[in-house]
């Protein structure tokens, strides 16, 4: 296995774990705040998202943009074909947009830390977090399926 | 050998290729997904129930219960069980080197071993 085959797996592999997180957490996790009520599940997002999501998903965040970069960093240093700078250059793109739309979301989520039990004040806060959390999961989805095609082609 | 048959012949080894390909390929894709879904309820969820309380926690547990959880976690998780199990059968029908039909079998197997698993 060659660097850029390495870099690839790599990125397809941090990628794809956080594809499954971010799709649980927009299709499953976030619709829930209307069953049980803001209050309620800003008790849960403070042990969930703002416990050990304060660790994974930076971890994840930051490891698949980065074998992203390097990945496509390599294949225009290495002077790969068009075939492959292509998607490379498409999944750094969305990567990127990825990490943008997640300096809009992180701070809302952030704020729900400290915030008051009040369900209008939470449950704007948690909706402006689902849209959010919505554009990045699309970005990073994408990017996923972006990687595969890379790798397709490498 | 004639020449058109050896084209042919070609062809359709290229063909069964594509096929395995795009198996595998599908195949990663959705247990990439399943993967991460199952480290977000494993390290980010459940340890949850720790710092808020086993109460609060079962009221999250059972409205995700009734909502898109059943629905999302059974197709995520069939889908994926029987893209490997396809990838697998098409592998080992095709005569697909061994090399590559090792890993499709045994990734095949850890569905099988993980949907067991959630049976029990």
């Amino acid at each position: 296995m060659n660097l850029m085959h390495f870099l690839l797996v790599l990125a397809i592999a941090t990628n794809g774990l956080l594809a499954g997180l971010n799709m649980d957490t927009g299709l499953v996790k976030l619709p829930t705040r209307r069953r049980i009520g803001a209050v309620a599940y800003a008790a849960f997002a403070r042990g969930n998202d703002l416990g050990n999501g304060l660790v994974v998903y930076p971890i994840l965040g930051i490891g698949a943009a980065l074998f992203t970069v390097l990945a496509t960093a390599l294949a225009y240093l290495e002077h790969f074909s068009m075939g492959l700078l292509l998607p490379l250059s498409l999944a750094f793109l969305l990567s990127l947009l990825h990490t943008a739309a997640t300096t809009r979301a992180a701070p809302v989520m952030l704020s729900i830390k400290d915030a008051p039990d009040d369900e209008a004040l939470l449950r704007a806060k948690l909706d402006r977090f689902a849209r959010w959390h919505a554009v990045r999961a699309t970005f990073q989805v994408l990017t996923f399926f972006v990687l595969l095609w890379a790798l397709i082609v490498s | 050998m004639p020449l058109v048959a050896l084209v042919r012949d070609k062809r359709e080894f290229l063909d069964m290729v594509d096929t395995t390909v795009i198996l595998v390929v599908s195949t990663t894709a959705l247990s990439g997904i399943a993967a991460g879904t199952s480290l977000d309820v494993s390290i980010r969820q459940l340890p949850a129930r720790h710092r808020i309380g086993v109460l609060a926690y079962s009221v999250y547990s059972q409205a995700t219960d009734l909502g898109t959880a059943v629905f999302w976690y059974i197709s995520v998780g069939i889908s994926a069980f029987l893209l490997a199990l396809a990838s697998a059968l098409v592998a080992l029908l095709q005569r697909v080197p061994m090399v590559h039909t090792l890993p499709i079998t045994l990734f095949a197997s850890l569905w099988v071993v993980h949907l067991v698993n959630n049976r029990l």
